[in-house]
């Protein structure tokens, strides 16, 4: 009876939840614009005829054409194919960290919040000595030891070092939580710390989880322009956006498209994800409920 | 004339989810000196009632009606003008003391803040009033505690510091919202007795706004209840407690346990409070009430006079109801049973 | 107070002593310097010039006794040469000052331009103003360092310098910011009424006509006073730089230094600006949103203070504390985004300093550069809970 009660609540919530989100326009908008770009550049490539490396030697730094949409390089490659390929390598590389980031942060949050003790002392004293490192720093450092290494080493040391903000979050909501009567009452009936924290916690931080995850994949794609940047990087012949605009800004007055086409792949993917993320903030937390005027 | 005149007023809130009519055609007096108590379940509109008189609902709020404060009209008034009677004709302390002062300002500097809103005095005659005021509310070594930071205080304590504020410039009017809600039970008495003694002493007007029924019969001298954003009976304390007219009221009673109620069953009202957007026309408790028929549905019933004088219910039935058998016909509440 | 800086210093040594740690860990990870690198390939090399090299950089010894020797010589202040011979620790110390006169300047503009649209988004909520702050904000958060100092080169210099030494004001722009001017004061002054039962008509009129007014005055001025610029007649070269600190070789009177330094910093600080801006002023907005609609923001209304005492003495007094922990904590990410601005626009800063160090794989320069970072950042977060502890009665201080 109970727990017929409890699901029919959680539903309903679920309902509120998913209605407060649709009405967050901008967050509609970036959602469908972020998932049409997600499935031209994984579709589209098949059926283009310039993959990224396919050199063109009839139209070398060629301004956009009926041919190349968005021009050619220097060495005649295609910009769109070259773009495609860049926002697919971009999207991994920031999936990836985002779940590595969620895992880390989310694992020792918990454990350090739901236990405290020593454990908390520990784990908090780790999150702030890779606090005292900037994260493109620590990044850069680490990417310098692993030269010509493959791409998915990039956003695996993202995740190693960016979870900081997510655990502390994390772990502040734990700390309360575990303080709950619904906790007590699980507890006196003696329910398992494993029990506990899996089925009777986390399912309330869904909301502050979902929405760091979401925002950290614009942050890992804007980190990763940096590492790029810095020449850290996803390495050639493979491109991510970060290195197109990379190659493109010595190119910026001579062959403007070069620069632009992933400058404007970059912006709309991260002001997508940010909306997306203001959105489901949105609708995860009421506090600052709107009230129309 | 009375003190405080509320005529057919009506707020509005725009939600995402459509216009909430949170206070629904509510008229009332309050005189000077009485102690009017307002109960009702959370959700009746009787705090936002009180917050439509001090101006401090959200700027977005609809608010049509009148209410009078000495004869000056308060609804409609330009925000800046509001300021001359907020704090000053009218006080008002709110249920939690722990989250109502600023952290960050010393108890002296925040009385002293409420002091010079409204009078030209120094700063130093503003710390020398401020604890003036906390001695008046029993706070012990007031000259010393002013110094003190709000986390410095206990809750009981913190709530005698809001009432010593609201009372800087010697308002006419106390709005007290809930004000011992969120304290422990031997404390909610003291705050009761200081609210009670400030009155005795000061002669002021004090809104007693509260679901607490206990607390409405120790204090007030009549009692307005209130039911989804109207008010459905009004009258003196024993009107209210010994002949209600109205089975809200009735229901209401029946579920405090009590002296008088000793050997009998508690009794709950089945149901909740209708949701106050796109309301339909009839008594708002038709839901809920033992006693509906077809006229309560159609028919919205308006506050209209009972026999007692100054006693009036908002019910078809006003004249008819006998409240011990219709107390009978509110379920009884499990727990009680068990109990028997 | 002294206790509370004690105790916390307590913390952070222990703290800073992991950091090093760590920070040799990484360091030792990336393996060879490039310039033993490059001598290995060489054909001839010798397994003695190798050793000298080894040597030279430091990294002939085993981890454990290196990282002692490493860690009492940087405490002494004696950090090492780079891999060109030079002394470390002045040339570090001459790449801060030009990185700190950067990041100073941004932080300063960035925290006050984004606690005051913080501020305003927050009283006026979901008005123009605040949507359009809203958007610039989602928009810095989403243009990456490197396109975002990229673009301020191609529009705020390259496009802009033709223009800033012969300006003009085509007749239509002048009469587009005229009437942007009208329906601005027009805007601000109708939201300002938008809840009041009465709107007056007549201020409406009066905020519409100053903003005109302000709008055709700020074009006079512009026009008079930019039109007889005496540094802007007598100085051949582009305005607004986008290439180095200073000027190589300029030498003039202290106005005239200020000025060039002025032109140099305008694009990257500006560009930095836009970033911290970002979050600032979302943080603040939503700092405020909190307090505002907090119980003792009530009470203070309810004590009958004027609009404006609130909103200044209980909502942005304290809307302002958690700022400061944001602030602090901001100051990697902040210094993250110098390093790249600084290599855009060419600037001999600690971004150089950096980018060389990790080119050469120079594990003195990396070390010190990595520390330094970390000393900062811990200094930072240190004054910044000695702010909060100052700000909010609530933490203790003894």
């Amino acid at each position: 009876m109970e727990d017929r009660e409890f699901s029919v609540a959680a539903r309903s919530q679920r309902r509120t939840i998913a209605r407060r989100f649709l009405r967050h326009r901008p967050a509609i908008v970036s959602l469908v614009v972020l998932t049409a770009i997600t499935l031209f550049v994984f579709i589209f490539p098949i059926f283009w005829e310039w993959p990224f490396t396919k050199r063109d030697k009839t139209a070398l730094s060629q301004p956009p054409s009926w041919d190349h949409p968005f021009g050619t390089d220097e060495l005649g490659k295609d910009v769109l194919g070259r773009v495609m390929r860049g926002t697919q390598r971009s999207l991994e590389i920031a999936l990836i960290a985002a779940f590595l980031v969620t895992i880390i942060g989310v694992t020792l949050g918990a454990i350090a919040g739901y236990f405290r003790g020593w454990i908390d002392a520990v784990i908090m004293r780790f999150t702030d000595l890779i606090l005292t490192l900037p994260l493109l720093i620590v990044v850069a450092v680490v990417s310098v030891g692993y030269p010509g290494s493959p791409w998915y080493t990039i956003p695996v040391i993202l995740g190693l070092f960016a979870w900081t903000t997510l655990a502390r979050i994390v772990r502040a909501e734990f700390m309360s939580l575990r303080e709950k009567e619904f906790v007590e009452a699980a507890r006196a009936v003696g329910a398992r710390d494993r029990r506990i924290i899996f089925k009777h916690i986390l399912p309330n931080l869904a909301g502050p989880i979902i929405v760091a995850a979401t925002l950290s994949i614009a942050g890992t794609i804007i980190t990763e322009t940096a590492l790029s940047f810095l020449g850290l990087g996803v390495r050639a012949p493979d491109v991510s956006l970060g290195l197109l605009i990379q190659e493109s800004l010595t190119a910026f007055k001579t062959r403007p498209w070069l620069f632009w086409f992933p400058a404007v792949a970059i912006v709309t993917v991260c002001l997508s994800v940010n909306f997306i993320g203001d959105g489901l903030r949105d609708a995860f937390d009421p506090k600052q409920n709107r009230i129309k005027a | 004339m009375a003190l405080l005149e509320v005529n057919n007023l009506n707020v509005r809130f725009p939600t995402e989810d459509g216009v909430v009519h949170a206070v629904r055609d509510v008229s009332f007096t309050v005189d000077r000196g009485e102690v009017l108590g307002v109960v009702g379940e959370s959700g009746s509109g009787k705090s936002v009632t009180n917050l439509a008189m001090m101006g401090l609902l959200p700027r977005s709020t609809r608010i049509d009606g009148s209410i009078k404060y000495n004869g000056d009209e308060l609804v409609g008034l330009p925000r800046k003008r509001q300021t001359k009677y907020r704090g000053n004709e009218l006080g008002m302390i709110f249920q939690d003391p722990m989250t109502s002062l600023n952290p960050v300002y010393t108890i002296g500097w925040q009385i002293a803040e409420a002091v010079r809103a409204h009078q030209d005095v120094s700063k130093k005659e503003a710390v020398g009033r401020a604890v003036e005021l906390l001695e008046l509310v029993g706070i012990p070594q007031a000259a010393k505690r002013v110094e003190s930071y709000p986390h410095e205080f206990s809750g009981g304590m913190r709530q005698r510091v809001m009432i010593a504020m609201s009372m800087a410039n010697s308002p006419q009017v106390l709005i007290a919202d809930e004000p011992t809600t969120a304290l422990d039970v031997t404390v909610q008495a003291q705050i009761l007795e200081t609210l009670v003694d400030i009155q005795q002493r000061t002669n002021i007007a004090i809104i007693l706004i509260t679901h607490d029924l206990g607390v409405v019969a120790g204090m007030a001298d009549r009692v307005l209840v209130m039911y989804a954003g109207a008010a459905v009976e009004l009258g003196a304390v024993d009107d209210i407690f010994y002949r209600p007219r109205m089975p809200y009221t009735i229901g209401l009673l029946g579920a405090i346990p009590s002296e008088a109620s000793d050997g009998q069953k508690l009794r709950q009202i089945k149901g909740a409070t209708p949701s106050l957007i796109n309301m339909k026309p009839g008594c708002a408790f038709s839901a809920r009430c033992p006693l509906v028929f077809d006229r309560c549905l159609t028919e919205t019933p308006v506050l209209e006079a009972v026999d007692e004088p100054g006693h009036l219910s908002a019910c078809h039935l006003r004249h008819e109801i006998d409240p011990v058998s219709v107390r009978s016909l509110f379920s009884p509440e499990v727990i009680a049973e068990v109990d028997a | 107070m002294f206790r509370f800086v004690i105790r916390r210093l307590l913390v952070v040594l222990p703290l800073l002593f992991a950091s090093s740690v760590l920070t040799f860990l990484l360091v030792t990870n990336i393996g060879m310097p490039k310039k033993i690198e490059d001598a290995m390939a060489r054909p001839n090399f010798s397994q003695q010039q190798v050793d000298s090299l080894r040597r030279q950089f430091g990294i002939d010894k085993p981890p454990f006794e290196r990282y002692k020797n490493w860690v009492t010589d940087f405490v002494k202040g004696d950090w090492g040469t780079n891999q060109n011979g030079i002394e470390i620790r002045p040339l570090l110390w001459e790449r801060m000052q030009v990185t700190v006169r950067l990041l100073l300047a941004a932080s300063i503009m960035s925290v006050v331009l984004g606690v005051l649209v913080g501020i305003i988004g927050a009283i006026r909520q979901y008005t123009a103003f605040d949507y359009s702050m809203t958007f610039f904000a989602f928009l810095f958060f989403s243009i990456p360092a490197a396109v975002l100092a990229g673009f301020l080169k191609e529009f705020g210099a390259i496009k802009l310098n033709p223009w800033l030494r012969e300006p003009s004001i085509s007749t239509p722009i002048a009469i587009g910011i005229a009437v942007f001017g009208l329906v601005a004061g027009l805007l601000i002054m109708r939201n300002r009424y938008k809840y009041e039962r009465e709107r007056p008509l007549s201020k409406v009129i009066v905020g519409a006509v100053a903003g005109f007014g302000i709008a055709v005055g700020c074009l006079l001025v512009f026009t008079l006073v930019w039109g007889g610029n005496l540094y802007r007649a007598g100085n051949p070269k582009p305005l607004i730089s986008t290439v180095g600190q200073t000027t190589p070789g300029f030498e003039g009177t202290l106005w005239e230094t200020v000025q060039d330094y002025f032109w140099h910093m305008i694009l990257p600080t500006t560009a930095l600006v836009m970033i911290g801006f970002a979050g600032y002023s979302r943080y603040m907005r939503a700092s405020m949103l909190d307090v505002m609609t907090s119980d003792y923001v009530r009470t203070a209304r309810a004590k009958g203070l004027k609009e404006r005492r609130v909103t200044v003495q209980h909502g942005v007094r304290n809307a302002l504390i958690p700022l400061i922990t944001i602030v602090a904590l901001d100051f990697g990410a902040l210094l993250s985004g110098a390093i790249i601005t600084e290599t855009i626009f060419g600037w001999a800063g600690m971004g150089r300093f950096f980018t060389e160090a990790l080119t050469e794989k120079d594990p003195r320069s990396l070390l010190a550069f990595v520390m330094v970072t970390a000393v900062s950042v811990v200094v930072f977060n240190l004054i910044a809970d000695i702010i909060y502890a100052q700000l909010d009665p609530r933490i203790r201080l003894d």
